[in-house]
């Protein structure tokens, strides 16, 4: 019998953060409709720290949706989290920097900081009854001990999965193998993995890890996110789907390629006007 | 020692090309670092002034045609036979894993190319991997294909996987692991550097689409036009700061830089850096109603805003 992985989708986050790109309140929430169709199993909808208009977009996403978990995306910020909680999700996703690099060279912060910030944060959403899901940016460059230490520190808070996540997009397939399993080994928390494409490798990276146990993959719709996007949702479809159980279908991802292509980019041309 | 070989030229129509172009087409794909490139008997005939045999691979139809086309630094044929020089690799198609136990009747080869297994990646390929070196006594090439989108990975984890030669195509052409992709997961993992200027995949993208009418993603990897735009505050800010903290290599280092685009996703460092650019000095109490503006703007356009549509805005606010 084929093991079963999960889909969460970040089109609506990731994806939408490509350079250029601008989703309308009606092109997401009708993505969505199609996504949650389709069965993909979360849909990762948005960043209500970025304001009004994206609050209400996942406000209305959640009043349409039937079967699909909803997430919100925030930074490790009170201030974030706050804002996540006018949306009402199912699941509040949190993003800590793991990487010695993000730590201390992009944050000039240390790893007492983190430790305490990402607990503060964690605790707020579940102190509101909230699902927490949190995701590691950077882990592929970071100190996988910390990786572990932190990620069970979470487990015992009651954090709902970890999420590791190639932020420069410079794991290999065996690398993506050993962190995971190291990581499934050594925490008792379900692990997910994240992918970016610069070099060429988010899918195999995806495939790869999810055979080393990891539960939840992401994708996006056309590969679309930051530089050279993320893992693309069917084409993993296409490569996992023999291996394992996994919703959608090769056929009903199809259908949602095909129709999210009309409803994202069919309007890109519009005339400047100020 | 990694031999690449790069099979570009062998993946596409060239018939319609004028001759100078697809002769710098071969002379800029030998600056990539590669060790071979790949070409066959009509190309050959047409380029020949410009094809440096110690350099070149090509592929034929029959070994007889060795004697016909001497000199050069290896010959690939589909049906080589077990009684052929050394110079000759046997191309052996083997599609899937369920075909692998196929692969033990041609031990006998001296030199073999395996081209295919699409769907390895998901088996257990470090094994098969050891296991189809240990087959073949001589040399080994890999050429994997993309049915599954692992073609990259797979001629990664090859030559990371002390597997020497691999054959490869510019863009994954005709259906490869992409050489761009390889080069510089090699120069990455491996620090496997035969060529420090890749700037010249910037040349090969150009003279690619013009010969093949194929537009390149701009979200290609390594080499996509739009791969170094970035627009989301998080991210502007960390690579301000330092660039490695969101990009895995430099733009220069392929030929390109970077351009921060201003949209729904933009934060202050990218607006307050934008202006400075254009000479605009905006009040600082204005910055975040100027990026509620420009987010409400990029909404309603359903893009990015260009920089005179951003300034446009901006002006009203300095």
């Amino acid at each position: 019998m084929k093991e079963k992985r999960y889909i969460i989708d970040t089109t609506l986050r990731d994806g939408e953060q490509t350079p250029g790109y601008a989703f309308t309140k009606a092109q997401k929430v009708n993505l969505a409709k199609l996504m949650d169709d389709a069965g993909i199993y979360q849909i990762e909808a948005g960043i209500p720290a970025m304001g009004n208009y994206e609050k209400e977009t996942i406000l209305e996403i959640m009043s349409h949706r039937k079967n699909a978990l909803i997430s919100t995306w925030n930074r490790m910020s009170k201030e974030d989290v706050n804002n996540s909680f006018d949306c009402s999700p199912d699941i509040i996703h949190i993003t800590a920097p793991i990487s010695y690099i993000h730590i201390y060279s992009k944050l000039n912060k240390n790893k007492a900081w983190l430790r305490k910030t990402l607990q503060e944060c964690v605790f707020m959403a579940k102190d509101k009854g909230y699902e927490v899901t949190v995701g590691f940016e950077d882990a592929s460059r970071a100190d996988i001990t910390f990786i572990i230490s932190m990620a069970n520190l979470l487990s015992d808070m009651g954090v709902k999965s970890i999420r590791f996540a190639d932020t420069v997009g410079v794991l290999t397939p065996t690398r993506t193998y050993q962190c995971i399993r190291e990581l499934i080994e050594n925490v008792d928390i379900p692990v997910g993995i994240h992918a970016h494409n610069d070099l060429g490798m988010a899918l195999a990276n995806s495939l790869i890890a999810a055979k080393a146990g990891a539960l939840y993959v992401d994708t996006t719709i056309g590969g679309i996110g930051e530089r050279a996007g993320n893992c693309d949702l069917y084409q993993f479809i296409t490569a996992a789907g023999g291996s394992f159980n996994i919703m959608p279908s090769y056929f009903d991802a199809a259908n949602v390629i095909k129709e999210a292509q009309n409803l994202l980019f069919s309007g890109l041309n519009k005339t400047e006007a100020i | 020692m990694i031999k690449i070989t790069d099979i570009t030229l062998c993946t596409f129509n060239f018939k319609a090309a004028p001759e100078h172009k697809v002769s710098q087409l071969y002379s800029l794909l030998l600056q990539t670092g590669i060790s071979y490139i790949e070409i066959d008997i009509p190309l050959f005939e047409l380029i020949e002034e410009t094809v440096d045999k110690s350099k070149t691979v090509l592929r034929i139809h029959y070994p007889t045609q060795i004697n016909t086309f001497p000199g050069f630094a290896g010959y690939v044929c589909r049906l080589g036979s077990l009684e052929t020089p050394l110079n000759l690799i046997s191309e052996i198609q083997i599609n899937d894993v369920r075909e692998l136990n196929q692969i033990s009747k041609y031990s006998e080869n001296k030199n073999v190319r395996i081209i295919g297994l699409d769907d390895l990646l998901i088996h257990d390929y470090v094994n098969t991997f050891a296991k189809i070196k240990e087959i073949f006594s001589g040399r080994v090439e890999f050429c994997p294909q993309n049915r599954y989108y692992c073609a990259t990975s797979l001629a990664a984890e090859w030559v990371l996987n002390k597997g020497e030669n691999i054959a490869v195509s510019f863009c994954g052409s005709g259906g490869f692991a992409a050489l761009e992709e390889l080069i510089m997961i090699l120069r990455i993992a491996k620090r496997h550097k035969p060529n420090m200027d890749l700037s010249v995949f910037r040349k090969i993208k150009e003279l690619y689409q013009e010969l093949t009418g194929y537009q390149i993603a701009g979200n290609k990897a390594v080499i996509g036009d739009h791969i170094f735009d970035v627009e989301s505050g998080i991210h502007v800010d960390g690579i301000l700061k330092k660039s490695s903290n969101y990009e895995p290599f430099e733009p220069t280092v392929v030929g390109m830089s970077r351009n921060i685009v201003i949209g729904k996703h933009s934060g202050k460092s990218a607006v307050e850096m934008k202006l400075k650019e254009y000479g605009v000095i905006p009040k600082s109490e204005i910055i975040s109603i100027l990026l509620t503006r420009i987010r409400e703007e990029s909404i309603r356009l359903g893009r990015g805003l260009n920089d005179r549509e951003f300034i446009s805005i901006a002006r009203k606010f300095s």
